[in-house]
């Protein structure tokens, strides 16, 4: 347990000191307030537009810092960085867990600042913030976690310069799993349904709350199936050769 | 097989097992947060459909005010991204009311399959001016011959769909149908709908054997309605018909109605037994002129209208003068009526 929260704690912190991070959330907030601008040329849908803006580029800061532990991985590996944990019983496992942990603490940070931002940012434009809208922006949050199982999963055995990219690919097409949802073990258990926290267009148009119990329940989702992807990926890993 | 790998194994047939369980109740859970969902577009765009929507509608009304009007070259093409703004955003309300009614003139078939779509929206349920709209764009400006065409072909593409409403072949009955829910779903009903679905059936009980002309259809509509609201009878005819005469101020309309069928037809005898009906039922507090019916005052002896003799009220029965209490102000005779 110590390892794991070492080497997660070194992950989220290095990511966290970087200032080019707040650079960009700054740059996401700018963003969302300038769609106040698009009044005219939306026929006053600009309100409707800040809230999609928010939910898109949180989302995609989401996708990217998960992605980010595809680039990681493989870097650390190269330079035998916690060489010595990785020679132990289960250590290629806490080492996996400790990254996934890690990247998972990051981006909760940086995508609950993004919401934080939203939320004042919209405020100032518009009257108030509607519950809905705040649960929408924690469900995006709440994604970051499986996302960061499937980077990890495939940085163990993708090599460095093809992971990052078949991790975009992978998350946007589980957004649209939808039509294999008759396959109940395949469905949400092996292959994952991200479409599962989009609720942004609900989330936009405030129709009555999203619901605590989904909300928690989906996040319990993307526990479970981080655990698989990471048990799969770490089953992978411990039979791989290191150099 | 080694513990390690044994443990692992484990771990995932336990957490692909709950993953599973909860992504299939989650699913159920989410369609019915999502009711739209299932009129969404098919296209993978990673979840950002609502944006994608958004997008396309910039797109759209930049097209829109660079083409200045819709005409027989652009409907198609105002129709498709029309229909690509809705695939990817079914709940968009202003792209159903302002495109359809774009489209309303050149494709009024096209604008009424919009605003089918928008009015079966469950999402939509409150929003009356989407029917409202589809019953104008059909008695205004779709002809028959091209409506049962239409229906045709759609009655038999929803076959297999349960939950989808067909469409009536009769154009004004369909019209009907789409104000009827104009007038259920705004809370409380607009003046226009509860106008116009008075107005549509009128259209469609005109066709009867027993019914003289339209207006006498009219006059007999707002007479049903009349009786139904007074009886509190609520099956068969139109859901809470004292919601129909409270946006509207129905005695008027109904005494107008009267006028309006009498000047149609004036020797015509159904329609003198309908306007007898409601005068004595319905508007026999008030005093009307027996040929034109027009209201008179207090001590008139003829209509200013047509100059018809009337019957006397409100006037002393010994000086003429107007009545303003139980005595007669100018010679104190107490009226014996």
């Amino acid at each position: 347990m110590n390892e794991i929260m070492a080497i997660a704690g070194g992950t989220w912190s290095r990511i966290l000191r970087m200032r080019v991070i707040y650079f960009l959330i700054l740059c996401v907030l700018i963003l969302i307030g300038s769609a106040y601008r698009y009044d005219v040329l939306s026929l006053g849908m600009h309100k409707m537009l800040m809230i999609d803006v928010s939910m898109l580029l949180n989302t995609i800061a989401a996708i990217l810092v998960a992605i980010s532990i595809t680039f990681e991985i493989p870097k650390e590996l190269r330079e035998g960085v916690a060489s010595t944990l990785l020679s132990k019983p289960l250590g290629r496992t806490q080492y996996l867990v400790g990254k996934l942990v890690g990247i998972s603490i990051a981006g909760l940070v940086i995508t609950g600042l993004i919401m934080i931002g939203f939320c004042l940012v919209f405020g100032s434009f518009f009257d108030r913030v509607g519950i809905t809208m705040v649960q929408g922006h924690l469900l995006v949050m709440a994604s970051v976690i499986p996302m960061s199982a499937i980077a990890v999963f495939f940085s163990v055995f993708v090599p460095e310069s093809l992971s990052a990219i078949i991790t975009a690919l992978v998350i946007w097409f589980t957004h649209s799993t939808i039509s294999i949802s008759k396959v109940k073990i395949l469905y949400g258990g092996i292959i994952p349904d991200l479409n599962l926290f989009n609720l942004k267009a609900e989330a936009a148009y405030e129709y009555g709350g999203i619901g605590w119990v989904y909300i928690l329940l989906v996040a319990i989702w993307g526990i479970a199936y981080s655990v698989f992807a990471t048990s799969l990926a770490s089953l992978i890993f411990g039979s791989k050769d290191l150099k | 097989m080694k513990k390690t790998t044994l443990i692992h194994v484990i771990v995932m047939v336990v957490s692909v097992a709950i993953a599973s369980y909860l992504a299939n109740t989650l699913l159920k859970d989410q369609l019915e947060i999502a009711k739209s969902r299932n009129e969404l577009s098919a296209t993978p765009l990673g979840g950002f459909n609502k944006f994608a929507s958004d997008v396309q509608w910039m797109f759209f009304v930049n097209y829109c005010g660079k083409a200045g009007s819709v005409t027989k070259d652009n409907k198609d093409e105002i129709y498709k991204r029309l229909n690509k703004i809705l695939r990817n955003d079914p709940d968009f309300v202003k792209a159903y009311k302002i495109g359809a009614m774009m489209l309303s003139v050149k494709a009024p078939i096209k604008s009424i399959e919009i605003l089918t779509r928008g009015t079966n929206n469950p999402n939509l349920k409150s929003q009356w001016e989407i029917p409202y709209l589809a019953g104008f764009v059909l008695l205004h400006h779709v002809d028959d011959a091209k409506w049962e065409a239409y229906v045709d072909e759609y009655n038999k593409k929803i076959e297999d769909e349960k939950g989808t409403p067909k469409l009536s072949r009769s154009r004004i009955a369909q019209a009907e149908k789409m104000y009827k829910l104009a007038v259920q779903r705004g809370k409380p009903a607009s003046y226009s709908a509860v106008a116009s679905l008075l107005r549509s059936r009128a259209m469609r009980m005109a066709k009867r054997k027993d019914i003289v002309n339209e207006q006498h259809a009219y006059l007999y509509v707002l007479y049903d309605i009349w009786k139904e609201s007074q009886t509190e009878n609520m099956d068969g005819g139109i859901e809470g018909a004292s919601s129909l005469t409270g946006p509207i101020d129905f005695e008027k309309r109904i005494l107008s109605a009267a006028q309006e069928a009498k000047a149609s037809a004036p020797d015509n005898k159904k329609i003198l037994a309908t306007v007898k009906n409601v005068t004595a039922q319905v508007l026999s507090h008030q005093h009307l002129c027996p040929n034109c019916l027009s209201k008179y005052n207090a001590g008139d002896k003829f209509c200013s209208s047509c100059g018809t003799e009337v019957m006397v009220f409100g006037a002393c029965e010994k000086c003429g003068a107007i009545m303003k209490g139980k005595h007669c102000s100018k010679c104190g005779h107490v009226n014996k009526k």
